[in-house]
């Protein structure tokens, strides 16, 4: 912009001195007085004012073709840093206020660095930075005199340790997180302007946090339950949240059953019972009196919810949201994550064991994989369709039990995201995280799915009160790396330190600045409503949305027999917890409209008689477009069949034969696997040719069913301190039951048969596939390589009974 | 590898159970993840998954039901609904050996066929064999006779 040329004409310069040095009224004209600064100030400041005699983009605010065609706002730009200065003291430095804010800057976006904190070397201090003398004694009178109430650094330390807490989530609220990375593979530059799609091998930083719904923030991981999985996309338009889980659809469609939802799920009310789980009876009663929700049933009572790793388990946004391109075009889109190790899952038995022996086994593996290298890696794809086709479909897209069927929309791949930083501080990243489903990106929009809608209110509300204010975005993990420039102003723990007057727009005095950025900033989708009839306001759901029993049949019909098998057991278990009989039969009577079978299978496993079919919202629903999607289930995403990661144990004892094992062991760990040495009590054991095998695990502190494979070992004094041993029977006994790879070398052997193997397994073991070897001690390195094949594999379900033969 | 001793009528039985249950679990592990270039496999798999059923059926319906329906004048309902079941799988399996090269049509009746055998073998497990075990019967002595003519149907159905 042009600076205002017209000089006033001079003033007396003691009068324009004296005037510039008063904050509270001003001359008629101002006049810069020579060099004098407070008198430049308020000449330039004038001059600023001047450059914009009106507003100009006032009339641009009306119309509707205006309102999706924004123009940039007015900006000005001073003559100097004088205008638009706090204050011209801003000029003295000291080690505290440092030097002066750098123009068009915000500090708050800086990486994490700023607040990185390292104590090496340093004595301990207060919070004020007083070095303490004295960490071990509260200030007395005497040494056996009261507690004196001057002592401040005795206060200070409790009083802050007593407000260490904050509000848990209310869901979600067990986490953990890491960073990572998105590497944009495939540019989407065709159907959205969003920055982290625009080309090639470019990367956004990411932060993503894994939960459980149900339980508290010291809750079981393995529970049968939903995993949240959100992803923080740092880019550089801002802070974009995609808020999914792992399964792609939810148990109700509108935002308005939320609260019920998670009230009937969440322990009962009257005694807090049970944490993270579902079995019980608000939880049942409450489904089956929703028949919506029998979709997601069908996933959470898959093993689906009970996941192997989070390195293991896909991702989905579960809502229709849109992508929107440079020429404002926009399309419907399905976000879906999938993991490169595949898809795998722990079965029910496993899952409660380890939520007894390892509650952290989820978090744990996180940390593990990420500290050791093998990053979990997820391919990020998206089913792409337009409006015209979104209506053709059998279902509707805006119903978030619903999905799109893969074969109906097939997946684009568009890149990929590896997680390879733990964090620093708990506390810090992953508790002060605040995904939101409201913060998204331009070329990225919200479809009208009434289940999104809500979200967008409910994630930054409850924020406010989890993390005590309106400032939560400044928290360190939370801050974008894009310029953050608004007037939002004050709140509690407000870290920003504005410079300038100005915290108002449309402004004269700080140039206009900040300023609109018209269409380059985000413009919603002017999406427009199409229905046949004409609509008001109105509290009522689309029609399709009654169709409640399509694709729950279609999800139970796509799994493989063994899938079924575990959700029919699931089902039972579930309902076997209910205490009321009626919320039972209510709810294999909804089953019966997904599919007879498993209502069968349910009911006949609750000993109970087949009820009457529910009556149905929908008597007779749109045909659907497919009846059978492989990709629904797990096994149809075998990952790459590497077994790194994977926990694996190496039973020794006194005298065990060192030299097979070794072999095996070093196989193992050359592929990346974990291979770990679990002795009957952990430390050293002289093996059969007098070497030393130090155990790092022992069978009390580490149970089987925490491992992913077995190998036992050779050596007839090893092999019998190892019989002798109950831990290890049960150890065996989990391995088998949970359908996992045992290699038993030489005479360990006997063990197997001790545990109790099956006589009936003998057929198959000739046939192949049991995952169940035998090896001469000899044949170690030979027979580590089918093992190895077979904990690729990860489970051998053809050993699976119901119940369990072991 | 495994038997440390000599199966009894009950454990053969169960072997045939385990044994074809890790040939559906194979099939249906391909049909998933490799659905296009498992077609030869898969139609491999599920000739021998029909071969060992209906030799099983055979052998039990021969053998195994009218010594426990003697021994247990009680088992005869459980052992109608047996047959009933069989009948069920036999149908299955003419429809699964007459079809043609594998596709989903297929896999949906092996499935079909994987949750009847299921089924089938739990009735067997928790309901026929306890009664077998307390019957009296001798158990190992029908072994030998399962055995024997399971050996003398399988290769002629091969």
């Amino acid at each position: 912009m042009p600076k205002n040329s017209k000089a006033p004409p001079a003033a007396p310069s003691a009068a324009a001195k004296s005037a510039a040095r008063n904050t509270d009224s001003g001359p008629g004209r101002v006049s810069p007085a020579g060099g004098d600064l407070p008198a430049q100030k308020a000449a330039q400041t004038e001059a600023l004012a001047a450059s914009m005699p009106s507003n100009p983009t006032k009339a641009a605010e009306h119309g509707f073709a205006n309102g999706v065609k924004p123009q940039q706002g007015a900006s000005s730009q001073p003559a100097s840093r004088l205008p638009t200065a706090s204050t011209l003291s801003e000029a003295n430095e000291s080690v505290k206020v440092g030097t002066t804010a750098p123009e068009g800057h915000n500090a708050t976006i800086a990486p994490l660095d700023r607040v990185r904190v390292d104590s090496s070397g340093r004595v301990l201090t207060t919070n004020q930075g007083v070095p303490v003398a004295d960490n071990q004694n509260s200030l007395k009178y005497g040494t056996r005199g009261p507690a004196l109430l001057e002592d401040f650094i005795l206060r200070e330390k409790i009083t802050h340790f007593d407000h260490e807490r904050i509000p848990e989530r209310i869901v979600h609220a067990r986490g953990s997180g890491a960073h990572g990375y998105f590497e944009c593979t495939d540019p989407l530059t065709d159907i959205t302007r969003a920055t982290p799609f625009r080309e090639k091998g470019k990367r956004t930083p990411v932060f993503v946090r894994f939960s459980t719904v149900q339980g508290g923030a010291a809750s079981k991981d393995t529970a049968r339950d939903v995993r949240g999985f959100a992803v923080k996309f740092y880019t550089d338009e801002g802070n974009w949240d995609l808020v999914g889980n792992n399964i792609p659809v939810f148990f109700i469609q509108d935002a308005m059953k939320f609260p019920d939802l998670v009230h009937a799920v969440k322990p009962e009310p009257h005694h807090h019972m049970p944490e993270a789980a579902s079995a019980h009876d608000t939880f049942w009663d409450f489904v089956s009196l929703m028949p919506e929700s029998t979709h997601m049933l069908m996933w959470v009572m898959s093993d689906r919810a009970i996941p192997r790793s989070f390195a293991t388990m896909q991702g989905f946004g579960v809502h229709t949201f849109r992508m929107v391109n440079e020429r404002g075009e926009s399309v419907f889109v399905k976000f879906h994550w999938s993991p490169v190790a595949g898809t795998h899952s722990l079965v029910w038995d496993e899952a409660v064991k380890i939520s007894g022996a390892d509650p952290d086994y989820h978090r744990r593996d996180l940390w593990e994989r990420i500290e050791s290298g093998a990053y979990p890696e997820y391919e990020l794809s998206l089913q792409v369709f337009t409006e015209e086709q979104a209506e053709q479909f059998s279902f509707d897209i805006l119903d978030a039990t619903k999905i799109v069927p893969e074969e109906l929309v097939p997946l684009r791949k568009v890149g990929r995201m590896v997680l390879d930083r733990n964090p620093d501080n708990f506390f810090a990243e992953t508790e002060q995280v605040a995904f939101c489903a409201a913060h998204i990106i331009p070329g990225i929009d919200f479809s009208n799915d009434p289940l999104l809608a809500g979200r967008i209110h409910s994630y930054v509300d409850t924020q406010i009160s989890r993390l005590g204010g309106p400032n939560f975005h400044e928290i360190p993990i939370n801050a974008p790396v894009a310029e953050v420039h608004n007037n939002q102003r004050d709140g509690m723990h407000r870290q920003a330190i504005p410079r300038g007057r100005v915290s108002y727009e449309p402004n004269s005095l700080a140039g206009g600045c900040p300023f609109q950025a018209g269409a380059q900033g985000f413009v919603s989708v002017p999406a427009r409503i199409r229905a046949e009839e004409e609509q008001g306001k109105v509290r009522a759901k689309p029609e399709k949305f009654a169709d409640h029993y399509t694709q729950a049949r279609l999800f139970f019909e796509s799994q493989t027999p063994v899938e079924q098998d575990h959700i029919a057991a699931a089902f039972r278990f579930e309902l076997s917890k209910v205490t009321v009989p009626a919320i039972r039969e209510r709810m294999v009577a909804s089953l019966r409209n997904a599919s007879e079978e498993l209502a069968m299978k349910v009911a006949e496993g609750l000993g109970m008689e087949l009820p009457e079919p529910m009556e149905r919202a929908l008597p007779d629903p749109a045909k659907p477009e497919v009846d059978r999607s492989p990709a629904l289930s797990l096994m149809a995403r075998p990952g790459n069949g590497s077994i790194r990661g994977r926990k694996i144990a190496l039973l020794v004892a006194a005298g065990v034969e060192a030299g097979s094992l070794l072999k095996v062991q070093e196989a193992l760990v050359s592929e990346g696997a974990v291979a770990r040495l679990v002795g009957p009590r952990i430390g050293r054991f002289t093996a059969a040719d007098g070497s030393v095998l130090d155990a790092d695990a022992s069978l009390e502190n580490e149970p089987g069913f925490l491992f992913d494979a077995l190998v036992l070992p050779d050596g007839d004094q090893g092999v019998a301190a190892l019989g002798g041993d109950g831990h290890t029977m049960e150890f065996i006994k989990d391995q088998y039951r949970h359908c996992k790879a045992i290699l038993a070398l030489g005479a360990s052997q006997m063990l197997l048969a001790r545990a109790g193997l099956p006589v009936a397994l003998d057929k198959a073991q000739s046939q192949g596939n049991t995952g169940v070897f035998f090896a001469d001690a000899a044949e170690a390195a030979t027979a580590a390589v089918a093992f190895i094949g077979a904990v690729g594999r990860h489970r051998h379900f053809g050993r699976e009974t119901d119940p369990p033969m072991l | 590898m495994i038997s440390m001793h000599a199966m009894d009528a009950c454990e053969l039985l169960d072997a045939d159970h385990v044994a074809v249950k890790h040939l559906f679990v194979d099939y249906a592990r391909l049909a998933m993840a490799a659905p296009e270039g498992s077609g030869a496999e898969r139609r491999e798999l599920a000739d021998r998954i029909c071969r060992e059923l209906t030799v099983h059926a055979q052998i039990e319906e021969e053998l195994f039901y009218p010594a426990l329906q003697r021994a247990r004048r009680e088992a005869g309902g459980l052992l109608e609904d047996a047959k009933r079941e069989h009948q069920q799988a036999k149908d299955l399996v003419a429809q699964i050996e007459s079809y043609g090269d594998p596709d989903p049509g297929m896999d949906a009746l092996v499935a079909r066929l994987a949750q009847l055998i299921e089924h089938h073998v739990k009735e067997e497990r928790t309901g026929l064999f306890p009664m077998a075990r307390t019957s009296g019967l001798d158990l190992s002595a029908l072994a030998d006779d399962l055995r024997a003519r399971q050996e003398q149907l399988m290769p002629a159905a091969v």
